[in-house]
């Protein structure tokens, strides 16, 4: 329908045109000669009318507002969460990768998609070969406007949890003057935004950042920085904490000089003293302080509050008022003595002090002496519910069905360790009673 | 390819060695309270290397503190040096088990072809000691016989299992793998792992003791040893063997004449019909003493008299300064 009406436009126009113009003799030559075909087109002609409708629903309405219709969410919809989350629609624009003048039809235009003047000759107006790849080029750069953008952060840089900068690093402090903080390293305890009221300017926001700086060797420090803009808060409190430095006795360079306890707030804190290879098995925060300072093995339980700024406190509290080994002999004027169980509690003297008394039965217990007589409670452990008989009373049954096959797994990996397959000693006489994957390959066959 | 596993293979590689079977009067010998005691002093007990550190695989635990008096100190050390010795005892060194005069309890032809194996008895009677238990065999032509060492093993671990001690010989006492290990230096764990898995009469557990001991004596490994259980073994299978000179070389290079006279004692009593076997050692003549050695009975008279007894303390200072 559309397009018979629109041929009657055409055919229209052409009159209208002949019409308005009375001395285009040229033109009408033109024309003669283009449609020297239809030679009746010279004929007078009865006029057809037709109606045409120039205006739609597309082209009465701007791009936004139609993609609104589409991906627009009612305020009621809103408030039940509509148009969130991965199904989300998203406006596209249709017109990427369009330029005026260069269309379906490969038609050089000068002046618009050609230069008028081509060296010393004018350009002409010539249709050039279709180009076939055309659409499916637009389609697809209007396509990759939808492929988020996903920039990957390396796992050991991502810090604690999701996006959060919370133990993530910050490198070591900027250098001052001449004095460089080689090997330090930064990390990030806690970032968050902070607010006070003011006169003017209403609700003032600020952020704070605690950072705990240190070069794993014993040498660190903690700041708080502010600052209105983010960025500059890090670095704040990066600077500061380098300026606040202080270094910490460890033994061995693996652990605490011994077990403590330490309190700041609310905030109460037992440490440990661990052998090698044991980890840190602490709040993270504790965690990065460890790193920082070069302690590797070590078990804390926090107690009470666990802000973060009370911990970090508490815990540097702690480490710098740990007593050396000689100091704790000086104070009991005895000799310190350590027994280990790998040297089969051979009695080796880490200390003597210089003056030796003659009577140690008043000296105290060394644990409580250095945890400032407080015991720490470790709570009773219980067995899991499905082995407690008033919960389960057939779990001895289940253990006794348990009892013939406990040691076949222990035996399967020696035998696979030995033989390199599950074998026994009646393997050779009879292959074919073995799994199908250690079965000889001609017996395997047969039995498929 | 199985059971081959059980039987040990290299049974042949300390039978290529020339050392001398022990018997039993030589373990008689060894048992001397004299030769005891002297092997006692001439392993040096060292403290720091007795009680040094041994990482098993077991759990650690941080290390424990004592405040302590002088005295108490004293006394956990005098203790201490208690255990040590305690530590030190040497596993005996006994004949080995004889597998081909295996005693016969009866021979009953009547019960020939009974079955296709063999049976075994075991009698696992609460308290009895492995080398002590009664195991029988039933052959499958109804021969009953005693049980030789290597069924008495699988027996004994089978029932009465000891820990470290493994049911099947282990890998590292194949006569490459023990090279490779003794070319490591790997001496006291060698020695340590025969004696958990094996018995002293084990003809096995003497193999490798030859082995282990013959590579220690030609490479001068003396001093991995020395401080721990097998170093009165490892001298008595010197003197038993009259190798004793590089031992003896080692002990007047480091300046420690009274080791050597120590060691020439134990070689007299181990070698009552050697020439040296007569001289007597009299208080504060050491040296007269290691001199009549060395010419009587010394393979290595040469090297050994160069170093004794004249041109001993002052040409070769600088060596004893830098041996301690």
């Amino acid at each position: 329908m559309l397009r018979v009406v629109g041929l009657a436009r055409h055919t229209l126009g052409k009159e209208i045109s002949l019409c308005n113009i009375p001395t285009g003799l040229h033109l009408v030559k033109n024309f003669s000669q283009h449609c020297s075909e239809k030679s009746n087109l010279l004929l007078p002609i009865t006029l057809q009318y037709a109606q045409a409708r120039n205006t739609n629903f597309f082209n009465r309405h701007t791009a936004k507002e139609i993609w609104a219709g589409v991906t627009g969410v009612s305020n009621a919809g809103k408030k039940r969460g509509r148009g969130r989350g991965p199904g989300k629609l998203t406006a596209r624009d249709l017109n990427r990768g369009q330029i005026i003048g260069i269309g379906k039809i490969n038609i050089q235009w000068p002046g618009l998609s050609a230069p008028v003047i081509r060296g010393r000759e004018l350009v002409q107006q010539t249709r050039l070969p279709p180009d076939p790849d055309r659409e499916a080029k637009l389609i697809a750069l209007r396509d990759k406007q939808f492929q988020g953008k996903y920039r990957k952060t390396p796992p050991l840089e991502r810090g604690w949890s999701g996006g959060k900068l919370g133990g993530r690093s910050l490198g070591p402090p900027d250098p001052v003057g001449e004095n460089t903080f080689d090997g330090f390293d930064t990390r990030i305890l806690e970032y968050k935004a902070v607010f006070c009221m003011k006169k003017n300017s209403g609700r003032y926001r600020t952020v704070s950042t605690l950072v705990v700086t240190g070069n794993g060797q014993g040498l660190a420090g903690f700041a708080l920085g502010k600052s209105v803009e983010g960025r500059a808060s890090m670095r704040n409190a990066k600077n500061r904490a380098g300026q606040k430095l202080i270094y910490v006795q460890r033994y061995k360079d693996h652990t605490v000089l011994h077990d403590f306890y330490t309190q700041f707030g609310k905030t109460k804190i037992f440490v440990e003293k661990k052998p090698e290879g044991t980890g840190l098995i602490c709040h993270r925060i504790i965690q990065e302080i460890c790193k920082a300072v070069g302690i590797k093995d070590i078990r804390a339980k926090v107690e009470g509050s666990t802000n973060p700024q009370a911990i970090v406190k508490a815990f540097f509290l702690g480490l710098m008022q740990q007593k050396s080994h000689q100091q704790l002999a000086e104070e009991q004027q005895l000799h310190l003595v350590e027994f280990s169980e790998e040297n089969d509690n051979y009695p080796t003297i880490v200390a003597s002090p210089s003056t030796c008394k003659k009577d140690s039965s008043k000296a105290p217990d060394f644990t409580e002496h250095v945890m400032g007589n407080r015991v720490v409670l470790k709570k009773k452990k219980f067995l899991p519910f499905y082995k407690q008989i008033q919960y389960n009373p057939y779990w001895p049954n289940s253990e006794l069905k348990l009892e013939k096959v406990r040691s076949h797994y222990p035996t399967k990996v020696n035998l696979i360790a030995e033989h390199g397959k599950i074998a026994n000693f009646l393997t050779e006489k009879y292959p074919e009673c073995q799994t199908l994957q250690t079965m000889p390959p001609e017996l395997k066959e047969k039995k498929e | 390819m199985f059971l081959n596993k059980l039987l040990p293979r290299h049974l042949i590689h300390a039978k290529s060695l020339s050392t001398k079977t022990i018997t039993k009067s030589t373990s008689a010998l060894f048992f001397k309270p004299e030769v005891q005691e002297l092997l006692l002093k001439l392993t040096r007990i060292d403290l720091s290397k007795v009680f040094r550190k041994q990482k098993y695989g077991q759990e650690l635990k941080p290390p424990e503190y004592k405040f302590l008096t002088t005295e108490e100190v004293e006394k956990l050390k005098e203790e201490a040096y208690n255990r040590a010795i305690k530590k030190m005892q040497m596993p005996p060194i006994v004949p080995a088990r004889d597998d081909s005069k295996l005693e016969v309890l009866s021979n009953d032809k009547e019960l020939l072809g009974h079955d296709v194996c063999k049976y075994v008895f075991t009698d696992i009677t609460f308290g009895i000691s492995d080398a002590k238990r009664i195991i029988v065999v039933r052959e499958p032509d109804g021969l009953l016989r005693e049980a030789n060492t290597n069924e008495r093993h699988r027996m004994n671990n089978i029932y009465f299992s000891r820990p470290g001690a493994t049911y099947k010989h282990p890998d590292m006492f194949e006569e490459e793998n023990l090279k490779a290990l003794c070319d490591r230096k790997e001496y006291v764990f060698i020695l340590d792992r025969a004696a958990t898995q094996y018995e002293p009469d084990d003809q096995l557990y003497h193999n490798i003791l030859n082995t282990t001991f013959t590579h220690i004596h030609e490479n001068n490994g003396f001093d991995h040893l020395r401080s721990t259980r097998h170093f009165g073994c490892l001298v008595f299978f010197l003197a038993n063997n009259n190798i004793i000179d590089n031992l003896l070389l080692q002990n007047l290079h480091c300046n420690m004449i009274e080791d050597a006279v120590w060691l020439i004692k134990v070689y007299q009593i181990v070698n009552p019909e050697s020439k040296c076997a007569t001289v007597e050692h009299i208080q504060g003549k050491d040296t007269e003493f290691v001199q009549s050695y060395i010419d009587l009975d010394s393979s290595k008279k040469d090297i050994l008299s160069h170093f004794f007894p004249s041109q001993f303390l002052c040409q070769y200072n600088g060596i004893f300064l830098s041996c301690g």
